[in-house]
């Protein structure tokens, strides 16, 4: 494992179309494929992060910096001052802002938390969709997403009798 | 670099481990409209199995209470599901089943035990009385009722809910100069706005008013008989709050159901039950509303023509749904639409035909059917 220096130890992350941004260590192991890459030693001082491209990956840096756990001389003194509930409903506020993107970036951010294995962003970025499927009918649903229905007429009749207890 | 506008993200391409995050967190009943969506949202869902245990009531049971795991028959799966529970408490019965609260019974020990959490709660000692049957209201009040003789009496135990206990048995004193009732044997009494209601062997009723609690058991003039030949007698207060009973013949032939006309105070038989359909046979009885058609309008009993397949499953809360969920994560098979209804015993009331005979059934012993529905 990288051995932590007394400063904050920085690591690059680079998107596909060419962007590079230093991030601290800490910040970038919120990833748990990040944190994988470093603690196993194949990460050198920058990572090409696949598939994301440089707008969605700076704005998952920006959730990942403002979710990391405050440590160290200035997070131990924001932590005396600020109660733990507050700063969670702090959180929570800046997440609901944080996510009011079109869905072409939801469906964007879903895949890189998914990808970058970021439980709270996929959590955050998925419950969107939870709520619309719980909230609308099949067709709503299928419109919202705009996903095309693959189903053959017999087998949608097969998922619905298999499931009649939802749908009689 | 923008993508253009135009290029379309395809949510039906969103990779198998986001749409089992997004199922984790989805209701139950929202679970079979992701499916449809598209296959590989329906492809999901094998990684995310669950059983509704509210669709129907399940009969509960358990050959030895303490030591055998508790299993729940689902007439609609024709499945058992089987919980890792054995309530903790040896040689006890199973004699009430409200909501998910289960009241045991041994010689001198009433115990009201919650099948969701586990928890056991043992009332204070019934001071040699015994009690002929229990019933709890699911709330606060346990009622213990003895017949012996054709004599009635009562006694109500009252949980005092804000420090958790249970108060001292209080009971009522028997009116020694009431004639002789004779009680069914088939099921409990029938609790409904705090009056109980107790069924005699041929449709007499006698009935105990809570806010009354020192007069005990009244004796009814009215109604007098069920008119319809029987063996057995199941009284049931339906989802709309009518009392109805059951009537079973000797080996299952002919069933009626009868209404109390509440003016008339007579018995009527019903052609229908209105799409519901009824779970009796056991000391608990239940009429439910069911979306399920070809349960409507049908009488189950706890008879099987052949035996469920066993699931290890826990049974799981999530929001106000209560499910099974298979423990090794493995999606079964649900029964093939062409067998349903033909595993368990069952009659559709309005049919010219009569019930079919109970020969080539087994009778799933110790059961009593519980709902989780809310």
């Amino acid at each position: 494992m990288a051995t932590r220096e007394a400063g904050k130890k920085m690591i690059m992350l680079k998107s596909p179309d060419g962007m590079e941004f230093e991030v601290e260590e800490a910040v970038a192991m919120e990833s748990q494929t990040i944190r994988k890459m470093i603690e196993d030693d194949c990460a050198d001082t920058a990572i090409l992060i696949p598939n994301i491209n440089s707008k969605i990956l700076s704005r998952v840096i920006e959730y990942c910096n403002k979710h990391v756990p405050t440590t160290g001389a200035t997070g131990a003194a924001a932590s005396d001052t600020v109660a733990p509930a507050a700063l969670a409903e702090d959180l929570k506020i800046w997440d609901a802002e944080f996510i009011k993107v079109n869905r072409a970036t939801r469906f964007d951010l879903i895949q890189a938390a998914s990808y970058l294995n970021i439980k709270g962003l996929l959590d955050l970025t998925s419950q969107t969709t939870i709520d619309t499927i719980s909230d609308n009918s099949l067709e709503e649903i299928r419109s919202f997403l705009s996903t095309k229905n693959d189903y053959l007429p017999e087998e949608e009749q097969t998922i619905r009798r298999e499931n009649q207890w939802a749908f009689q | 670099m923008e993508a253009p506008a135009s290029h379309a993200r395809d949510w039906s391409s969103l990779p198998a481990d986001v749409l089992v995050q997004i199922l984790d967190h989805l209701r139950w009943s929202s679970h079979p409209s992701f499916g449809l969506v598209c296959r590989q949202w329906q492809s999901a869902r094998a990684f995310s199995p669950f059983y509704p245990a509210w669709i129907t009531p399940l009969l509960l049971n358990a050959t030895d209470v303490g030591a055998t795991n508790l299993r729940y028959y689902s007439p609609y799966y024709h499945k058992n599901f089987e919980t890792a529970s054995t309530l903790r408490t040896p040689d006890v019965k199973i004699v009430c089943a409200t909501g998910e609260h289960l009241a045991l019974c041994s010689e001198d020990l009433i115990l009201d035990a919650q099948l969701l959490s586990g928890d056991v709660h043992e009332l204070p000692p019934t001071k040699n009385a015994m009690f002929d049957s229990v019933v709890y209201d699911g709330a606060r009040t346990m009622f213990g009722v003895d017949t012996q003789f054709g004599m009635l009496g009562i006694a109500r135990c009252i949980r005092d809910n804000t420090v958790d206990a249970w108060g001292d048995w209080d009971f009522a004193s028997s009116d020694h100069d009431q004639p002789s009732f004779l009680t069914s044997q088939d099921c409990n009494p029938v609790l409904r706005d705090g009056f109980l209601y107790l069924l005699g062997k041929d449709g007499a009723f006698a009935v105990y008013d809570d806010s009354r609690h020192d007069e005990g058991f009244n004796i009814l003039e009215k109604p007098q008989s069920f008119m319809f030949d029987h063996k057995h007698s199941y009284l049931a207060k339906s989802d709309r709050g009518e009392l109805m009973a059951v009537l079973i013949g000797h080996r299952g032939t002919p069933v009626n159901v009868v209404k109390l006309n509440e003016h008339t105070m007579q018995w009527e038989k019903l052609e229908s039950l209105d799409g519901r359909a009824l779970f009796t046979g056991t000391l608990t009885t239940t009429v439910k509303k069911t979306n399920i058609k070809w349960m409507q309008n049908k009488i189950f009993l706890p008879r099987l023509y052949d035996w469920p397949q066993n699931i290890h499953v826990d049974l799981v809360q999530r929001e106000d749904d209560v499910a099974f969920v298979p423990k090794d994560g493995h999606a079964y098979t649900t029964v093939k639409h062409d067998d349903y209804g033909t595993k368990v015993w069952s009659y559709e009331l309005g049919q010219p035909q009569e019930a079919m005979e109970f020969w080539g059934t087994e009778r799933v012993n110790y059961g009593i059917w519980v709902d989780f529905s809310t």
